[in-house]
């Protein structure tokens, strides 16, 4: 059975303004969490602990490669999700989940 | 000046404002552009300042530009105070303990303030620059405000605005003077610039703010003026008539209605000494910009906490000295920008 909750408006036009005030939101946020990691390899730095060389030339192997490019899709595809392109993963999870759980105990979906 | 208290949080948020403020720049080149291709030229514009900025808004309806600015300015105005109220909270134990460690200092600074005092209502029914709560609306207001969003804040996106109180002072006629009064003296940082133009000077300040001169007082204590700061209205400082050899507004008027400005300058010229001065320094007066400066200076106001700006922005601060009683009134908008815009004129002998 699918989600049969009828589709309806979810943001009134004075929204759309209140979309734009929380997208500079989370970019300030981004900033702050963004110089915090710069602040943290200065720290290091002034410790005697030099990092941001090491983390400019490091290179992820294969493996580790495959896991950052199926997190940052992830995350893309979260957004996009929410924006109505696509199925985000969280709702794919969600759906496989129940998918699973139908299966173990008998039922159809 | 105060030492200020920032977290990286804080310091972060702050600096994020900045670099939105140089980005807006690109947007301002790109929306420049978009009135050009829309046919928009300074002959095009209605006279009248409300029919100009519909026609603006129909102009520009499909402007990604105008779209980007409207909400990087809503966003600045809503969220400017809230995010320096916030960086306040984080520190506030240390910064609450120094602040309290200067109101306990010895010094020669006054601070009279009014509990049973009548806020006018033109003051009280809006929230100035939109600071949530308004001018008095935090325990620490005038540190949130003098210190953290125009010393720290605003002084990054515009590292000039900080010392233009003491470029405007300067412009008095006289080299010396005695007893100074600033009108609106909110957080004290226009008493430095006089203080470091005129040493020698005794200075007064009045605000309706018991916030803001709160902080002024803790600006005094720390540098080590002397200043008297009075919780008083401009338009009826209760001073003695000639009292002052110069009075100082910076910054005032584009915050009252257009009616208290006469009062003021009314004020002004009583408690000035004859042969005293008088300098006035706000917003530029329209007339000194073209048709599509006055939009965009028109529309910014509008839309970011300053009701009375167009009022003042149509006066000619000449004109209310004259009919105040002042003599050789001179009003300058500084070249290149016309901004600065300041005034002074002279109370004659008797």
């Amino acid at each position: 059975m699918p989600d049969t909750t009828p589709p309806r408006r979810l943001l009134t036009d004075a929204q759309t303004n209140d979309l734009g005030h929380a997208l500079l939101t989370l970019t300030k946020e981004l900033w702050v969490l963004t110089d915090r990691v710069h602040t943290f390899e200065a720290v290091l730095a002034k410790h005697g602990i030099a990092v941001t060389e090491d983390i400019e030339a490091y290179e992820p192997d294969a493996d580790e490669t495959a896991r950052r490019l199926a997190h940052s899709q992830r995350i893309v595809q979260s957004v996009l999700g929410a924006l109505g392109i696509g199925i985000s993963p969280g709702e794919a999870m969600a759906h496989e989940s129940v998918k699973s759980s139908n299966e173990h105990d008998g039922t159809t979906s | 000046m105060l030492k200020t208290n920032l977290d990286q949080r804080g310091r972060a948020s702050f600096d994020f404002l900045a670099s939105m403020g140089g980005v807006s720049q690109s947007v301002y080149a790109e929306l420049d552009a978009d009135i050009a291709a829309a046919g928009i030229t300074d002959a095009s514009l209605p006279e009248d300042l409300d029919e100009r900025q519909q026609f603006m808004n129909d102009a520009l309806k499909d402007s990604k530009a105008f779209g980007v600015i409207k909400l990087m300015g809503d966003w600045w105005g809503k969220y400017h105070g809230m995010m320096a109220v916030e960086a306040f909270e984080d520190t506030k134990e240390q910064t609450i303990a120094e602040l309290t460690q200067l109101d306990e200092k010895d010094g020669a600074a006054e601070l009279h303030l009014d509990p049973e005092m009548r806020l006018p209502t033109w003051w009280t029914d809006h929230w100035i620059h939109r600071t949530t709560g308004g001018w008095d609306g935090h325990a620490y207001m005038g540190y949130v405000h003098g210190e953290l969003i125009h010393r720290k804040m605003v002084a990054s996106v515009f590292p000039a605005l900080f010392k233009q109180r003491g470029i405007i002072a300067s412009h008095a006629p006289k080299a010396h003077y005695a007893d100074i009064l600033d009108m609106g003296a909110s957080s004290g940082h226009s008493m430095i610039g006089l203080q470091e133009t005129y040493p020698d000077a005794q200075i007064t300040g009045i605000d309706l703010s018991a916030r803001m001169l709160e902080n002024a007082y803790r600006v005094a204590k720390h540098a080590g003026h002397s200043w008297k700061l009075y919780q008083r209205d401009a338009a009826d400082t209760q001073f003695a008539d000639n009292s002052f050899d110069l009075i100082f507004i910076y910054a005032v008027f584009h915050e009252t209605p257009v009616d208290v400005a006469r009062d003021i300058f009314a004020e002004a010229h009583r408690v000035c000494r004859p042969g005293g001065d008088i300098v006035v320094n706000d917003v530029t007066r329209y007339k000194d910009l073209s048709p599509l400066e006055v939009w965009r200076a028109d529309y910014s106001a509008a839309h970011g906490g300053e009701p009375y700006w167009r009022g003042t922005a149509q006066l000619d601060f000449s004109e209310l000295a004259t009919e105040a009683g002042f003599v050789n009134a001179l009003s300058v908008s500084m070249p290149p920008k016309a901004y600065p815009h300041y005034m002074v004129a002279t109370k004659p002998q008797q």
